[in-house]
């Protein structure tokens, strides 16, 4: 009777093997979501102006090395300065117009040329060159910042929202506190304490950016707190639970991976918010300074000067265009990522 | 027949008895004082005993919120019991240190109800089934292959699954992939959560079958939870009832079916759609609703639903006890007789 | 890609290449484009008046195919579904997930997501009051004059069905005021506490000011019942209606039901995968299997004189409380996939009773009485022989 059981028992795993799946062909789980990603028009273009802007800043100034990023054009030009003085002789009003022919050194504020893609501004630079090293920094900067970001939040949200309790407690009140400090005073006491320190003006704006980071962290810190809680009351969770795995292996193994989508889509998210913060600080003289380039810092120029604002659009419109598009870029990508790393988390 | 033997030789021993359970309780706070005390709190599991035989199937059954899934998950100490013991091989788990713990979790394992959400979705098959073995080191590293795929055909897996992601499998297969995890520590007991609640009728079928092949093929004793009558009597040797937390009969199946105590296992009994046009039941129809488990009735805490409530019923809550050889019950109706 | 390419001579199952799939999606697009038009079409009246066949039926459905166009390929959901519900009758349509008997439901209620859910082609013929309506040929706005008023619907999840911001009474109330222009919100209260009483609910003065959450499941499913009969219906279509409750409150719905039907005058199409829940409360009985009807009649002849092997074998695998074997008869294997379903009949790797010609076309439906139906190559010449 054992034996006639045991053979039916076979019988039916034989008969299990469902050989009707034969006819179905799915996609791979990486298809799927590249499918999603091109599936919307927006990424494609967000990915395209990222895309675009990488090559732009690190592979442009290798190409198109005809000036550098603190080379002034000192091939001079005659400068034109009109002036117009009225005298009153025998209450008879006279007008005259004066000009002068001033030789420069430096070719400031030439329009676009052949030598100068995009012309020079008011110091002589190249405005297409600097936009290009502008870029590096830019983006240097912010990817630096959101991936310190990202690995303080992943950490101290993970190690909350998995213990729980006391330490969570702890955590999310320090994300609280740092939430309602004023940022922007804040950065501005220590950008200057760092400008009266001795410190390479170059690595101001990195100090800053690490500073500003630690005013970040709580966003992706809650992020990946909610996600964990939820993930842990999956059944997949108590499973692992149940077979005795050990909490690095839990925690490193089971959750962060399944926080990765919604890790990924955060940081493209926030690389485009970390390039705005950048250009912010640069504009207000803070970050990148002279004569390092950075698209704020070009475009801080119309806050003194208003003739360059007015006349010279070549000089500070570019700057503004090339951080639209980073920023708009980012922001595509990330919510293409999202569709297509989380479609659950759609609309 | 061999089973028999095996069981009744098996009797004599001490370790006969492979989970005991004592005074089992779980509550689960609902307010707290700032200082922590709790005011009011939510017991789903109160005050459970019983003892489960080696190679034996318990059937635990009940409506939502009884307290069943919270039972079977604070046996396993995945809650961690507010009180009572739990007897696993005679060592009283409630007691461990985790890494105790961990090391005895590979003989006790569960089985989910819910398919898609207790598989990660980011693995492949042959991820999930090989990393307990890998952890516990239940075979060499070089047979663990061999040994996820020998347990994937007796599951009834094909080999080629191997590598294939959760999210391509029907529910049915979803579900053997479950058991085939939990098997491949080589547990000892392994509580099943609704294992057949969320599958098609005729993939239960060959679930139930499965669960029961493999429990003779490796000894397994198991813990049967499930809202499915038919599908306990069909699986269990033991069957336990419970109500708002408490077990309101338990005894052996054939005790339980031939002979119910409690009215509400009656009422359940009664209450199940007969597949035969013909058979009109005589139908014992519950009035209103489950009470909230956070808010129970006094005494018998089934009497605001019961057919047959009297006054002591309201006041007092009925003794379990054993009213027939091995059938226990509470109910202040079966004092009298 | 290569290696992909051996995968799928090897294995049974590969993925698809990304030139499948970009062929999948044009289709997908120009079908779909062309069904939504139609479904948004202006059109006159009498495009989507008909007939009914039989003056006894209220609902006839017709050749019925709802498809659904995924990026994976054409789910044909219900592929050439056929079945009458005739007036007071409680016609129960049962079948295992994914074989089509929600999508049936939906698309007499053309609720279908679109753009991806269409339906693709047939007649679904229903007797309003006083004309009769093509629903599937019915532009989508023109829907209001059946949807909610003649045909209700109560559906499986009593939690999320009711809108959790608005209260019980609010709730009915809005339905008369939408299907009744004459109502005043005197009458509306009036009704919905009628309604309230006849689900038999015991305080329908305290439930109707009360909010969703305030209810249990079983509460809330009465309620969504009371809601759907406060327009008078002529037709209710519960789809799955107590398989999220527990047994002893869907002991109390299905009297409840049972009740109700004696007291409108109207149909019930009852969806289901519980075969006891047809036995007790259907008249007629439709077993759907992979987006097809494979066998119908009236619950006598489904549940003595089971034909299609499919139906036999769903009963025998339900365990019962006084059968007594130690293994559980199982139908092998699984539910195909819905995507690139074979030209021979989708029940053959799964039936232990196949016949050479089981691998030919998909079998045609045979007429075993003037009221049973079964889609199987088993029967086929008997048939023929005799008639």
């Amino acid at each position: 009777m054992e034996e006639l059981k045991d053979k039916k028992l076979q019988n039916e795993a034989a008969d299990t093997e469902a050989p009707l799946d034969k006819n179905l062909r799915l996609m791979s789980p990486t298809r799927m979501v590249v499918r999603r990603f091109f599936r919307s028009k927006l990424s494609i273009i967000g990915l395209v102006m990222v895309v675009g802007l990488f090559l732009f800043s690190f592979v442009g100034p290798v190409i198109y090395d005809a000036w550098g990023e603190t080379e002034l054009d000192e091939s001079g030009k005659i400068d034109y300065e009109a002036a117009e003085r009225t005298y009153t002789v025998d209450g008879v009003e006279y007008k005259v117009e004066q000009v002068r022919e001033n030789w420069k050194k430096d070719n400031a504020l030439a329009p676009s040329s052949k030598d100068h893609l995009l012309g020079t501004d008011k110091q002589g630079y190249d405005v297409f060159v600097r936009l290009m090293y502008g870029g590096r920094i830019s983006l240097t900067v912010s990817f630096i910042a959101v991936f310190v970001i990202t690995l303080l939040g992943t950490v101290l949200g993970g190690v909350a929202g998995y213990f729980g309790g006391v330490i969570d407690n702890v955590i999310m009140r320090i994300c609280d506190i740092l939430i309602c400090l004023p940022g922007i005073p804040i950065l501005l006491i220590i950008s200057t304490v760092l400008s009266a320190s001795d410190i390479d003006k170059k690595y101001i704006i990195y100090l800053l950016m690490i500073y500003l980071t630690l005013f970040s962290w709580p966003g992706t810190a809650r992020l990946v707190r909610g996600q964990i809680l939820s993930l842990r009351e999956q059944e997949y969770m108590v499973a692992a639970e149940a077979m005795g795995y050990s909490t690095p292996r839990k925690i490193f193994k089971h959750l962060v991976p399944n926080v990765m989508p919604q890790l990924i889509v955060q940081m493209s998210l926030s690389l485009g918010s970390m390039i705005l913060y950048e250009a912010t600080l640069s504009y207000l003289g803070l970050g990148v300074q002279a004569p390092y380039a950075a698209w704020g810092t070009m475009i801080e120029i119309i806050s003194k000067d208003m003739d360059v604002m007015q006349n010279y659009l070549n000089v500070w419109v570019p700057a503004g265009v090339c951080i639209v598009i980073a920023v708009l870029g980012f922001n595509f990508v990330g919510d293409g990522l999202r569709d297509a790393l989380d479609p659950k988390a759609r609309r | 027949m061999a089973e028999n033997i095996k069981s009744e030789a098996l009797e004599n021993k001490d370790d006969d008895i492979i989970l005991e359970v004592r005074n089992l309780r779980k509550s689960f706070p609902l307010k707290k004082t700032i200082t922590g005390k709790v005011t009011s709190e939510l017991v789903a599991v109160d005050n459970v005993s019983f003892k489960l035989k080696r190679g034996e199937t318990l059937g635990i059954v009940g409506e939502s919120g009884c307290g069943k899934t919270t039972m079977g998950r604070t046996i396993l100490k995945l809650h961690e019991p507010t009180g009572g013991q739990v007897l696993f091989n005679g060592v009283d788990i409630t007691k461990l240190k985790p890494s105790q713990m961990r090391e005895i979790r590979k003989k006790m394992q569960i089985i989910f109800q819910d398919p898609y959400s207790s598989l990660p979705p980011r693995s492949t098959v042959g991820g999930i089934l090989s990393e307990p073995v890998q952890v516990h080191s239940i075979v060499p590293k070089n047979e663990i292959k061999s040994y996820v795929l020998e347990l994937m055909e007796k599951c009834g897996l094909r080999d080629y699954y191997y590598e294939r992601y959760p999210h391509e499998f029907s529910g049915g297969q979803r579900q053997r992939i479950c058991i085939a995890r939990a098997l491949s520590v080589k547990p000892e007991l392994v509580v099943c959560d609704e294992p057949v609640s969320a599958l098609d009728v005729s993939i239960q079928a060959q679930i139930i079958n499965l669960l029961k092949g493999l429990q003779k093929d490796m000894n397994l004793t198991y813990l049967f939870i499930s809202h499915d009558l038919s599908v306990v009597k069909f699986i269990s040797d033991k069957i336990g009832v419970m109500y708002l937390g408490s077990i309101v009969e338990y005894g052996s199946k054939d005790d339980i079916f031939a002979n119910p105590l409690h009215p509400y296992t009656k009422a359940l009994f009664s209450a199940i759609p007969y597949p035969d046009p013909d058979v009109k039941m005589q139908r014992i129809v519950l009035k209103g609703d489950i009470p909230s488990p956070a808010n129970p009735p006094k005494g018998c805490r089934f009497h605001t639903r019961c057919p047959y409530a009297k006054p002591i019923c309201s006041e007092q809550t009925p003794e379990y006890k054993e009213y027939e050889n091995g059938h226990f019950a509470a109910c202040h109706l079966l004092e009298g007789e | 890609m290569s290696k992909e390419k051996n995968n799928t001579s090897s294995k049974p199952k590969g993925y698809l290449t990304g030139k499948e799939i970009r062929a999948i999606a044009k289709a997908n697009k120009k079908e779909t484009k062309r069904l939504e038009e139609y479904k948004n079409r202006r059109a006159k009246e009498a495009e989507f008046l008909t007939e009914m066949k039989s003056q006894n039926n209220i609902l006839e459905i017709d050749d019925l195919h709802t498809y659904f166009f995924t990026e994976q390929g054409v789910v044909k959901a219900v592929n050439g579904v056929s079945f009458d519900v005739p007036k007071n009758a409680t016609v129960g349509v049962v079948g295992e997930s994914g074989c089509g008997k929600s999508v049936t439901s939906m698309s007499v209620m053309r609720l279908i997501q679109g753009p991806q859910g269409q339906i693709y082609s047939g007649d679904i013929r229903f007797a309003a009051l006083d004309k009769t309506y093509d629903i599937a040929k019915m532009p989508i706005h023109e829907i209001h004059r059946i949807r909610g008023k003649e045909i209700a619907m109560i559906f499986q999840e009593p939690m999320t069905s009711l809108n959790p911001v608005f209260t019980i009474g609010q709730q009915l109330d809005e339905v008369s005021f939408i299907h009744n222009p004459e109502s005043t919100p005197e009458t509306a209260k009036a009704k919905s506490m009628e309604m309230l009483n006849l689900v038999g609910i015991a305080m329908p003065e305290r439930v109707y000011n009360a909010f969703p959450h305030e209810l249990s499941g079983g509460m809330r499913q009465r309620v969504m019942i009371a809601m759907a009969l406060v327009s008078n219906p002529r037709l209710i279509i519960a789809d799955e209606p107590t398989t999220a409750l527990d047994v002893t409150i869907q002991a109390q719905i299905l009297d409840l039901l049972r009740d109700l039907k004696t007291k409108i005058d109207g149909s019930i199409l009852l969806i289901t995968h519980d075969l006891g829940i047809i036995a007790e409360m259907a008249d007629y009985v439709v077993v759907m299997y992979a987006g097809r009807v494979i066998e119908k009649g009236t619950v006598e002849e489904i549940f003595h004189d089971p034909k299609h092997p499919y139906t036999v074998g769903l009963q025998k695998s339900k365990p019962t409380l006084d059968s007594d074997s130690d293994t559980l008869y199982n139908i092998p294997g699984n539910v195909p996939n819905p995507i690139n379903m074979p030209d021979h009949c989708y029940f053959k790797e799964r039936c232990l009773n196949c016949t050479a010609k089981c691998s030919g076309d998909y079998p045609g439906m045979v007429q075993l009485s003037p009221t049973h139906f079964v889609a199987c190559h088993l029967y086929g010449e008997e048939a023929v022989k005799n008639g």
